[in-house]
């Protein structure tokens, strides 16, 4: 197909709607367009029929905040699971990371963000006051605080640290041990890693 | 000034923004002290075995390899320097480093050399890390941040009369850059904030470059917060907006009150 295809309005349009997607630049997005050019169509109907049904079936938990189908998300109805203890994560996406590790049994809370001064991101900002509540209104043994280990994610993990601490409950707070990545270079990784690594060493006899 | 023909060099540099981009990359802000502000990605930082990605944090004193290029620097091989590890589980000394690296990021010019700036950003993250001072450091950081880089205000002299400033309570203008006569005061509609006698001389006291012991330093809260106030408004007036990390800081500073 010749240059002058692009300037199709039906192509040009899928074009640029593919790029709005991140990390997807003009490249990717011709190429993605030309593939669904060569699609069956009921292939290309599948896509966006499960395109929109994102936007039509998903919504939040109301407990924990994480995408879900029902009102409660598949983690926060589940009996089996520990609902003494919450876990903090900054987004959705980190929870299907700590649920693939299969060692967790407790429940999540979803703040959607860090504490970001420079981006004007405050505690405001994020669902900080929702898990204060839930914390007031339930048997909350322990929170566990699994923001990033970076600047941003220690300045939301000390805040609710502290606002946690205002409660009158008693409640382990607790966060994520740092160490060595799996498969790293002890000579590229940074002093702040080494640091907890070393404080946190444990006894292998 | 950037040698143009050295498109790679090596640098000392603080980290004062993050973004996320793409799937694995970071867009990176630092301040460095012959090249002024450059703004780069890091391939693949985001990834647990980037070599880089754990030196690349916000308000790390790093030394690194950067490539410019024709929009975005590249960043390879990086060290750190200085963590400042003692404020980092600390909000107080946190939300100050944060605000301190947002106004170095403002005043700092692409290419343009500032070793002042750079110097000062580097003692100021030291002295937040090992004083308890914070307020009076983060004054003293405000006022050199702006004399480093060409905006010290004028503390000595009535900048409506030109005439010396006699011991007493006067007022500050941003706009005229300095000190106005409590008796001189201007008709132009210029706004005016209250300089107590106290606070001029906690001014000139800070603005020296050269401080060797910030916590031996004692001052009542009243002048604290009036130096703050004209800092504030004068930083806002010359760099032409708030500072957003200003009302994080601030609402750490109201909470520790409480």
């Amino acid at each position: 197909m010749s240059d002058t295809n692009s300037s199709l309005p039906s192509i040009k349009r899928l074009v640029e709607a593919f790029q709005r997607l991140p990390g997807i630049g003009p490249k990717s997005a011709q190429r993605l367009t030309y593939h669904l050019i060569r699609m069956k169509r009921e292939e290309s109907e599948e896509l966006a029929s499960a395109a929109i049904g994102i936007k039509d079936n998903l919504m939040t938990c109301k407990n924990c905040f994480n995408i879900s189908e029902e009102k409660l998300c598949g983690i926060c109805s589940d009996e089996n699971r520990d609902h003494t203890m919450i876990c903090v994560v900054e987004e959705p996406l980190n929870v299907l990371a700590i649920e693939r590790s299969r060692i967790y049994r407790g429940i999540f809370h979803v703040l959607y963000g860090v504490i970001s001064p420079v981006h004007a991101i405050g505690p405001e900002d994020l669902k900080i006051s929702e898990l204060v509540e839930r914390i007031n209104h339930n048997d909350i043994k322990e929170i566990i605080l699994a923001t990033n280990p970076n600047l941003e994610g220690e300045a939301t993990a000390a805040y609710i640290r502290d606002t946690v601490s205002e409660t009158d409950k008693n409640i382990e707070i607790s966060r994520l041990a740092r160490g060595l990545p799996s498969g790293s270079d002890i000579e590229y990784v940074d002093d702040s890693t080494l640091v907890h690594a070393l404080n946190s060493r444990s006894s292998i006899k | 000034m950037r040698n143009f023909r050295q498109n790679i060099f090596n640098t000392e540099a603080i980290v004062v923004r993050i973004n996320n981009f793409g799937e694995s990359d970071r867009l990176i802000n630092i301040i460095t002290p012959k090249n002024g502000l450059i703004r780069g990605i890091a391939k693949g930082a985001k990834k647990p075995k980037s070599r880089i990605g754990g030196h690349l944090d916000l308000l790390k004193f790093i030394k690194l390899s950067v490539k410019i290029n024709k929009n975005l620097a590249t960043f390879n091989q990086t060290e750190t320097l200085n963590s400042f590890n003692g404020f980092r589980n600390n909000l107080s000394r946190m939300s100050r480093g944060i605000y301190m690296g947002e106004i170095a990021e403002k005043l700092s010019v692409e290419g343009a050399e500032n070793i002042g700036l750079f110097d000062l950003l580097v003692k100021s993250l030291h002295f937040l890390e090992k004083t308890n001072n914070f307020e009076l450091i983060t004054r003293w950081y405000e006022l050199n941040s702006l004399k480093v880089s060409g905006f010290s205000p004028e503390l000595n002299m009535c900048v409506e009369t030109g005439k010396e400033i006699q011991p007493g309570n006067h007022l500050f203008s941003s706009d005229k850059g300095g000190i106005v006569d409590i008796n001189a005061k201007p008709s132009d509609g210029t706004s005016l904030i209250p300089a107590s006698m106290n606070t001029i001389k906690l001014l000139r006291h800070l603005n020296k470059f050269e401080w060797k012991d910030p916590y031996k330093v004692l001052v009542d809260n009243q002048t604290l917060y009036n130096s703050k106030r004209i800092l504030r408004e004068y930083i806002h007036f010359i760099i032409g907006n708030p500072i957003k990390s200003e009302y994080f800081m601030d609402e750490i500073f109201h909470k520790e009150k409480i």
